[in-house]
C-alpha cells in the first residue's frame, strides 16, 4: 500500500488515514480507513498526535475497492482445505468471510 | 527419509547461535517485575542493533506514538517497562535467526506468519486478561522449532519441504514422516536450551495440540488459536498456506465470539505491516 507520513498541520482535506492511531496502551483510538475531517483532526492534535500516515491517492483508489465475494470465499476453501477434506469443525472458517467482505456480525 | 533421534535434534539445537546476553537476561526475566526501568535501558544500550531495532519498533504505528522515542529511556518511560522488554526481546530473537540455506526453506515468510501469530497472540490475551508480554514472545516463537530444524538439518528439511508440496499436507505431518520429529518437539527443545520459563515452553511444545490443567484456558489456547487466525488471515503471502487443525477443545476454553474475533482480526492486521518492517527490516 501506497502511503505517506504528514505532519497533523500539513494534512489535504478530509484524506484517508492509512495506520491506526493507537495510544500508549496500544487501543486503536482512530481505526485505519478513517476519513480525517477537520473536527477529526482537531481530535487528535487535542489528544498531543502530531504525525499521521495517510494513503496517497493511488492507494486510496486502490483500497476502497470492494473485494469480491467469489475470490474471498475460493481463497478461504484453499486455506481451509484441511478442515474441508477431514469434516474438522473450524469456526474461523465461517467468520473470516464476512469480516473480509465487511458484512455485519 | 532422514530419520532423526532426538540425540540428533538436541546436538542439533545447542549448535544454533548463542543468544546475546542481553537477550538471555531479558528472558529470564519476562513475566517478573523486579527490574528498574534504567538497569534495562543500560542492558538494551549494551548491543546497538537490538537498541536500534527497539527503537525502531516503539516508533512504529503498533504503539502509535505521537512523537519521535529518541532514546531507550524516553522508550521506557513512554511505553512502560514490560512493553520495551517485550519490544527488545522479540527484536533480539529476530536478529539471532539469519538466512539458513535450506532449499525452498521460505525465510520471510515465516517471520511474517511468525509476527502474524505473536500479535494475534498478544490481542487474544489481552482479551482475556493474560499476561499480553509472555504471549507476544509466545506468539513469534511458536515456530521456532522449523526453523531450528531447517538452519540444523537444511538438507533432511528440504526433502520435508518436497513432500508437503508433493502431497499437499500440514507441515507437521511432513516433518513426522521424513524427519520422525517435528516442529514443536524441535521449538521446546531449543526455548529450553536458551532457558525459556517453562510455562512458555510447554506453550511452544503443545502449540499444534494444547492442552489446560483447568476450564480456564492456556498460554498453549492462545498462541494454537492466534496460529490459526494467522493461518486463515492469510497473512504469511504464500500461496500455499494451510490452515492447521483446530483443537475444539482450545477453543471451548477461549470462547471467542464472532465480534471479539473480527476485533483480533482487525487489532493483527492493523498493526501487522509496521512490525514486520521494524522487526524484519
Amino acid at each position: 500500500m501506497s502511503k505517506i507520513v504528514l505532519g497533523i498541520d500539513d494534512l489535504p482535506g478530509d484524506g484517508v488515514l492509512a495506520d491506526p492511531v493507537c495510544g500508549a496502551q496500544g487501543q486503536v483510538l482512530l481505526a485505519a480507513g478513517s476519513v480525517l475531517t477537520r473536527r477529526v483532526v482537531e481530535s487528535l492534535r487535542r489528544l498531543g498526535v502530531r504525525t499521521l500516515t495517510i494513503e496517497t491517492p493511488a492507494a486510496a483508489a486502490t483500497s476502497r475497492v470492494a473485494p469480491d465475494a467469489q475470490q474471498v470465499h475460493a481463497r478461504v476453501r484453499v486455506l481451509f482445505r484441511h478442515a474441508i477434506r477431514t469434516g474438522v469443525v473450524n469456526p474461523l472458517m465461517h467468520f473470516i468471510p464476512p469480516y473480509r467482505l465487511g458484512d455485519a456480525p | 527419509m532422514t530419520r532423526l533421534s532426538a540425540q540428533q535434534v538436541v546436538a542439533g539445537v545447542r549448535d544454533l547461535p548463542t543468544l546475546p546476553a542481553v537477550v538471555v537476561e531479558l528472558i529470564e526475566s519476562l513475566g517478573k517485575n523486579d527490574i528498574s526501568a534504567g538497569e534495562l535501558a543500560v542492558k538494551i544500550s549494551h548491543d546497538q542493533a537490538l537498541a536500534a531495532k527497539t527503537l525502531r519498533l516503539a516508533n512504529s504505528s503498533f504503539y502509535g506514538m505521537s512523537r519521535q522515542v529518541t532514546s531507550l529511556a524516553d522508550a521506557t518511560a513512554i511505553l512502560g517497562l514490560r512493553t520495551v522488554r517485550c519490544v527488545a526481546t522479540a527484536a533480539g530473537l529476530a536478529g539471532v535467526m539469519s538466512m539458513g540455506s535450506c532449499k525452498g526453506f521460505d525465510f520471510k515468510a515465516f517471520w511474517r506468519h511468525s509476527v502474524a501469530t505473536a500479535l494475534c497472540t498478544r490481542g487474544l490475551a489481552r482479551a482475556r486478561r493474560m499476561d499480553e508480554e509472555t504471549a507476544f514472545v509466545v506468539g513469534l516463537l511458536h515456530d521456532i522449532g522449523r526453523l531450528a530444524l531447517a538452519s540444523c538439518f537444511p538438507a533432511a528439511y528440504a526433502q520435508v519441504i518436497a513432500y508437503q508440496a508433493a502431497h499437499d499436507c500440514l507441515p507437521l505431518d511432513a516433518e513426522r514422516f521424513v524427519l520422525g520429529t517435528d516442529h514443536a518437539v524441535a521449538g521446546a527443545l531449543i526455548t529450553e536450551h536458551w532457558r525459556f520459563t517453562p510455562a512458555i515452553v510447554e506453550a511452544i511444545r503443545g502449540h499444534h495440540d494444547p492442552f489446560s490443567a483447568s476450564d480456564a484456558a492456556s498460554l498453549g489456547d492462545l498462541v494454537h488459536i492466534a496460529d490459526n487466525i494467522a493461518h486463515g488471515l492469510d497473512l504469511s503471502g504464500t500461496p500455499d498456506d494451510i490452515v492447521p487443525p483446530l483443537s475444539m477443545d482450545a477453543w471451548l476454553r477461549l470462547a471467542l465470539d464472532e465480534g471479539e474475533c473480527r476485533e483480533i482480526f482487525h487489532g493483527t492486521e492493523s498493526q501487522y505491516e509496521s512490525v514486520c518492517q521494524a522487526l524484519l527490516a
